[in-house]
C-alpha cells in the first residue's frame, strides 16, 4: 500500500494541471457568457484546490511512512526524525516547497471564491483566469523539473536526514506564513490585470483590492518576523537579520505591498495615484516570484538558498519574463486610458502618503540593488565584492528615518483642503509633546542616549505619540466606540507597532553588551549586571543527536536568582553536523542569551554571552503590525444583523 | 629634556596598544569571513576566521597599517573580503543610485501638482 | 499626452533590462570566489612534508605544470573528487602536489590509505596558516600551475575532469 502513496500524489498532481488547462480552454471560447463562466470558476477552482490539497497530504505521507524510494524523502528525512519534523520535512526541500507554493497559490484562488464579496462578476471571471495562468506556470515547473513524487530505482536504507537547523518549532510555520503572504500578493495582482483588461480602475477597484492585500501583508509580517525570530534564538549569533539575499527576497515585497497598501487607500478615497497603484500591485507579486527565483536559481550565495540548479533557473526566469512582461505591456498599453486625477494639495493626507510611498519605492530600490549588485560587477567582468549589514544599514538609515516624520503627521493632517496654518497647529503639539518625552527619557536613563540617538528616538516617539493623540481626542470617546475601534483601529496598532519595532531596534543595537570568555566549572562571569556562573555540564541525547550541556546559574548583581541557562552543543548524527543551540532567558523586555562554543578541556568552554536590552519590543512590534493589518479587515464586515457580510459601497 | 621625550614614549605606547585594539575591533567588522559568507570575522566561529583574526593581530603587532592589512587580504582573497563594499567608480551607481531615485521621486512628487 | 505614454513603457524596459542580468547571472557561480591570484607567479610558500621529520619542499621549486591540491581527512567532498585525481595521475600529464590542510597526519595517513593516494608528494599545512599566501580559505581548492610558474587557474570546490584538460 505505501508503494502506492507516492504514484497516487504524482496522479493527483497532473489531474490538477489537467484541470487547469482545460479549464484555461474553456475560457477561452466561452468567456462571453459571463454568469455561467462565474458558476464554472467557483467548481473549477474547488476541485483544483481539493487536488492539491489531497496531493501534498500524500507527499506528507510518504514522509510519515518513511519511503526512501522517494528521492525527495531519502534527500530530507530520516527514520530518527520525530514525527512532526517528518512534515516539516515535506516542505523543508526545493520541491516540497514549490509543491506548497501551489498548494497556497490554489488555497487563495479557492478563498476569492468563498469569502463573501462583491466583485463584479466579468472581473471575478477575468482574476481567475489570471490566477489559473499563474497555477499553470507552476504546475509546468513542477511536472518538468521539481517533482517531489520522483523515485530513485535503487532506494537507500535510510534517508540523510533532515538539516538539524530546520529542526526546530519556529521552521515548522515560518515556510508557510511566508508563502500565504507573499503569494498570497497574487490576488491583487490578477485584480490589476482583470482592471487593466477592463479599463475599468476606479474607487470600487481599489476597495475590493485592498482587504486582499492587508490580509497577504499581514500573514508576510508574520512571517517575516517568525523567520527573524528564530534566527535569534536558534543561530545562535545574537542576530536577528543578515541582508541575506533570500531575506532580502522577503523584505521587498512586504516594502512595496506597504506602499501599495497605502496608495490602495488614496485611490480609493480620492481617485488619485491610479497608475502608481497598478504599477505598485504588479510590481508586489513580481518580487514575489523574483525571491523564488533568487532562492533556487543559484544566482545569488545564502546561507538559505536551496541547492542551486540553472536549469530550474531558466524555468523561473523565463516564467518571469512571460508573465510579468506581457502584464507590464498591457499596463503600458491600457493604462493611458484609464482617467486618473492629480494632487491638489501640498498639506493634506495624500501628499504625506506620496511621500512615503516615495520612501517604501527608494527603499525596495535600495534592497533589489543591494541583491543583485554583485551579480551586474559579476557579470561585466568586474571584481568580484560584496553586500552585506554595513551597505544596507548606511543606506537605509537615512531613507527611512523622514518616514517617521512622515507618518506622525499624515495620521493628523485631513483628506484633500487643508491650509499650512491648520497642518502647523496639528503638528507643533505634536512635535513638542515629543520632544518632551524625549527629554524625560533622557533623563530617566542619565542621559544614555548621546545626540544622534536622541534625535532618532524623537522621530520614533512621532507616530506613537501622533496615534495616542488622535485615541485620546474628547471627539472619538464621544462616538460611537464599537465603530470607531473597528475601523481605525487596525491602522493604530500597525503604526503604533512600528515605533515600538524601530524603538527596540533603536535600543537594542546602541545599548547591547556581548562578551567572548573563557569559564570553567565553578568559574563566573559578567555580562552586563548579570552574573553567569557555569555549575556544572550534562551529556545529552536527543532521538537523532548527542551532545553536552551546560548548566549555568543566573543572577543579577544583588544576588537575586534568576534561574537558569542550558546552553547545548549537539551532534546530529546521520548529517554529521554540530550545531549550537543557544538559551535565551527574559527578564522583563531584555533577552539574555548563552551558546557554547570550543570547548577547550573537561570543564573549560568558551563562551558567548549576550545582553540585549528591550529586544522583546521588536517581537511584540511585528505582531502589532500584523494585527493591526488583521484587525483594518474588520471595517469591511457589518456585525449590525450578526451576519458577516461585505458592505456595500 | 630626556624626561619629556620618556614621558612621551611611554604615553605614545600606552596609546599606541589602545589604538592596537582599536584597529583590531575596526578590521575584523569590516572584513568578510568567506566560510560564512553572511558574517563578518567578527561575528564568525568559522576556523578561517579565527586563522584571520590571528594573522591580523601578528601584523598590527608588527606595526603594519590598516590599509597595509587589508590590502594584503584583499591580494590574495580579492575585494569579496571587504564586508562594506568599496567605493570607487565600479560601485559608485551602488553607494548613489538609491538617493538619485529618491530625489528623482520627490521632485516628480512636487512638480505633479496641476 | 506623448509624454505620458513614453513614461509607461519605462517600467517595461527596465523590466527587460533587468532579466536580461538575471539571465547572464545564472551562469555565473557566485560562491566561487575568483582568485586575485591568477595570472601571477606562485608565491614563495615551503611546506613540510608529511611523514617526513625534516626537509621542506617550496613550492616554487617544483617544475611545471604541475597541480596544488588542498585536501583533508575531515573533508567529505575530497573523497567525491578522488577519482578524479588518480585518473589523472594515471595519465601522467601532470604532477600532483598535495597539500594536507588543518589535519592530522595519523588520519592523512589513513585517509589516503584507505581511500587512495593520486599524489607524487603531500605536503602539509597543520594549521593552515602557510596556504593563506595562495589565498586558500576551505576545502577542496586546487591550483594549476603551468610551465612558467604562473597561477593559470583555480578551482574551489569538487574538482571535475575538464579543468586539467582545459589548462593543457
Amino acid at each position: 500500500m505505501n508503494y502506492l502513496f507516492p504514484e497516487i500524489g504524482n496522479i493527483l498532481l497532473i489531474f490538477a494541471f489537467v484541470v487547469c488547462t482545460c479549464f484555461l480552454a474553456y475560457f477561452l471560447k466561452y468567456r462571453k457568457i459571463i454568469d455561467e463562466v462565474n458558476v464554472v470558476c467557483s467548481r473549477i477552482v474547488f476541485l483544483q484546490f481539493g487536488l492539491i490539497f489531497l496531493s501534498f497530504l500524500f507527499l506528507v505521507f510518504c514522509f510519515l511512512t518513511d519511503d526512501f524510494s522517494v528521492i525527495n524523502v531519502a534527500q530530507n528525512s530520516n527514520s530518527k526524525l520525530p514525527w512532526y519534523y517528518k512534515i516539516t520535512a515535506s516542505w523543508g526541500s526545493h520541491e516540497g516547497s514549490i509543491l506548497l507554493w501551489l498548494l497556497v497559490l490554489n488555497f487563495w484562488t479557492f478563498l476569492i471564491t468563498i469569502v463573501p464579496n462583491n466583485i463584479e462578476k466579468k472581473v471575478f471571471n477575468d482574476v481567475i483566469v489570471v490566477q489559473n495562468i499563474i497555477t499553470l506556470g507552476l504546475y509546468l515547473f513542477v511536472l518538468l523539473t521539481s517533482n517531489p513524487f520522483d523515485r530513485f530505482n535503487d532506494p537507500p536504507f535510510d534517508g540523510r536526514d533532515l538539516n538539524p537547523l530546520l529542526q526546530d518549532p519556529g521552521m515548522i510555520f515560518h515556510p508557510p506564513l511566508l508563502y500565504l503572504g507573499y503569494v498570497g500578493f497574487s490576488i491583487v495582482f490578477s485584480l490589476a490585470i482583470a482592471g487593466l483588461v477592463s479599463g475599468k480602475l476606479d474607487s470600487k477597484w481599489a476597495r475590493w483590492s485592498r482587504p486582499w492585500t492587508i490580509l497577504a501583508w499581514s500573514f508576510l509580517t508574520f512571517g517575516i518576523g517568525l523567520g527573524s525570530w528564530w534566527a535569534y534564538n536558534e543561530l545562535g549569533w545574537g542576530g536577528w537579520w543578515f541582508w541575506d539575499p533570500v531575506e532580502n527576497a522577503s523584505l521587498m515585497p512586504w516594502l512595496c505591498a506597504t506602499a501599495l497598501i497605502h496608495s490602495l487607500i488614496v485611490s480609493e478615497k480620492l481617485g488619485i495615484f491610479k497608475n502608481w497603484t497598478i504599477l505598485l500591485a504588479i510590481s508586489t507579486f513580481s518580487l514575489s516570484l523574483l525571491g523564488t527565483f533568487l532562492v533556487r536559481s543559484g544566482v545569488i550565495t545564502s546561507v538559505h538558498a536551496f541547492a542551486s540548479d540553472p536549469a530550474r533557473g531558466v524555468f523561473i526566469l523565463c516564467f518571469l519574463f512571460l508573465l510579468v512582461g506581457s502584464s507590464l505591456t498591457l499596463y503600458s498599453f491600457r493604462m493611458k486610458n484609464v482617467i486618473s486625477q492629480n494632487l491638489k494639495n501640498f498639506f493634506s493626507k495624500e501628499f504625506f502618503l506620496l511621500l512615503n510611498n516615495v520612501i517604501m519605492i527608494a527603499s525596495t530600490f535600495t534592497v533589489l540593488l543591494g541583491t543583485i549588485y554583485p551579480i551586474v560587477m559579476d557579470i561585466f567582468g568586474l571584481s568580484k565584492i560584496s553586500i552585506g549589514p554595513p551597505y544596507y544599514e548606511k543606506l537605509l538609515a537615512p531613507i527611512f528615518l523622514p518616514m517617521f516624520f512622515l507618518m506622525a503627521f499624515s495620521i493628523l493632517i485631513n483628506w484633500k483642503k487643508n491650509t499650512l496654518q491648520i497642518t502647523v497647529k496639528q503638528i507643533s503639539k505634536i512635535i513638542v509633546v515629543a520632544f518632551i518625552f524625549c527629554l524625560f527619557l533622557n533623563l530617566l536613563t542619565k542621559f544614555e542616549f548621546n545626540f544622534v540617538l536622541s534625535v532618532m528616538l524623537f522621530l520614533i516617539l512621532l507616530p506613537a505619540i501622533s496615534v495616542f493623540s488622535l485615541i485620546l481626542k474628547p471627539d472619538n470617546f464621544r462616538k460611537i466606540k464599537f465603530n470607531f475601534l473597528v475601523n481605525k483601529s487596525g491602522m493604530y496598532f500597525s503604526h503604533i507597532g512600528v515605533a515600538i519595532f524601530a524603538f527596540g531596534v533603536l535600543y537594542v543595537n546602541s545599548f547591547d553588551i556581548e562578551s567572548d570568555s573563557k569559564i570553567s566549572i565553578g568559574e563566573k562571569i559578567n555580562v552586563g549586571s548579570y552574573i553567569i556562573k557555569l555549575e556544572s555540564t550534562k551529556n545529552i541525547k536527543g532521538s537523532n543527536y548527542d551532545g553536552i550541556q551546560g548548566i549555568f546559574k543566573v543572577n543579577d548583581i544583588n544576588g537575586r536568582d534568576l534561574g537558569f541557562l542550558y546552553p547545548e552543543k549537539r551532534f546530529y548524527v546521520t548529517q554529521k553536523t554540530t550545531m549550537t543551540e543557544s538559551s535565551v532567558k527574559k527578564i522583563w523586555f531584555d533577552d539574555l542569551y548563552l551558546s557554547l562554543g570550543e570547548q577547550l578541556d573537561n570543564e573549560t568552554w568558551i563562551i558567548r554571552a549576550y545582553y540585549k536590552p528591550f529586544i522583546m519590543f521588536l517581537w511584540i512590534g511585528v505582531i502589532l503590525i500584523g494585527l493591526g493589518g488583521i484587525f483594518s479587515l474588520l471595517q469591511y464586515y457589518s456585525f449590525n444583523s450578526s451576519t458577516l457580510y461585505v458592505k456595500k459601497n | 629634556m630626556n624626561n619629556i621625550f620618556f614621558v612621551l614614549f611611554v604615553f605614545n605606547l600606552h596609546s599606541q596598544s589602545e589604538n592596537k585594539l582599536e584597529i583590531y575591533n575596526k578590521l575584523i567588522n569590516e572584513l568578510r569571513c568567506l566560510v560564512c559568507q553572511n558574517q563578518s570575522i567578527a561575528e564568525s566561529n568559522a576556523p578561517f576566521a579565527v586563522d584571520i583574526k590571528n594573522i591580523i593581530k601578528e601584523k598590527i603587532n608588527n606595526g603594519e597599517s590598516e590599509s597595509q592589512i587589508k590590502n594584503f587580504l584583499v591580494d590574495r582573497y580579492s575585494d569579496f573580503i571587504l564586508y562594506d563594499p568599496p567605493i570607487n567608480v565600479e560601485t559608485i551607481f551602488l553607494w548613489f543610485a538609491p538617493f538619485i531615485i529618491l530625489i528623482f521621486l520627490v521632485l516628480r512628487v512636487f512638480f505633479s501638482k496641476k | 499626452m506623448l509624454k505620458k505614454i513614453n513614461f509607461l513603457f519605462i517600467p517595461l524596459l527596465l523590466f527587460c533590462f533587468f532579466c536580461i542580468i538575471l539571465y547572464r547571472g545564472l551562469f555565473n557561480d557566485p560562491k566561487v570566489v575568483s582568485s586575485p591570484l591568477l595570472g601571477k607567479q606562485v608565491p614563495n610558500i615551503s611546506y613540510p612534508v608529511l611523514n617526513q621529520a625534516i626537509g621542506e619542499i617550496n613550492i616554487k621549486d617544483i617544475d611545471g605544470p604541475y597541480l596544488i591540491n588542498i585536501f583533508a581527512s575531515w573533508c567529505l567532498p575530497c573523497v567525491e573528487e578522488l577519482p578524479v585525481l588518480i585518473n589523472e595521475k594515471n595519465k601522467k600529464r601532470v604532477k600532483i602536489i598535495g597539500v594536507n590542510y588543518k589535519d592530522d597526519p595519523v588520519n592523512a595517513n589513513n585517509w589516503l590509505a584507505t581511500y587512495g593516494n593520486p599524489y607524487d608528494v603531500v605536503l602539509f599545512d597543520k594549521d593552515g596558516m602557510k596556504s593563506i599566501d595562495l589565498g586558500v580559505y576551505g576545502v577542496p581548492e586546487t591550483f594549476f600551475i603551468d610551465t612558467n610558474k604562473i597561477i593559470k587557474d583555480k578551482k574551489i570546490g569538487v574538482l571535475d575532469a575538464k579543468f586539467v584538460s582545459d589548462n593543457l
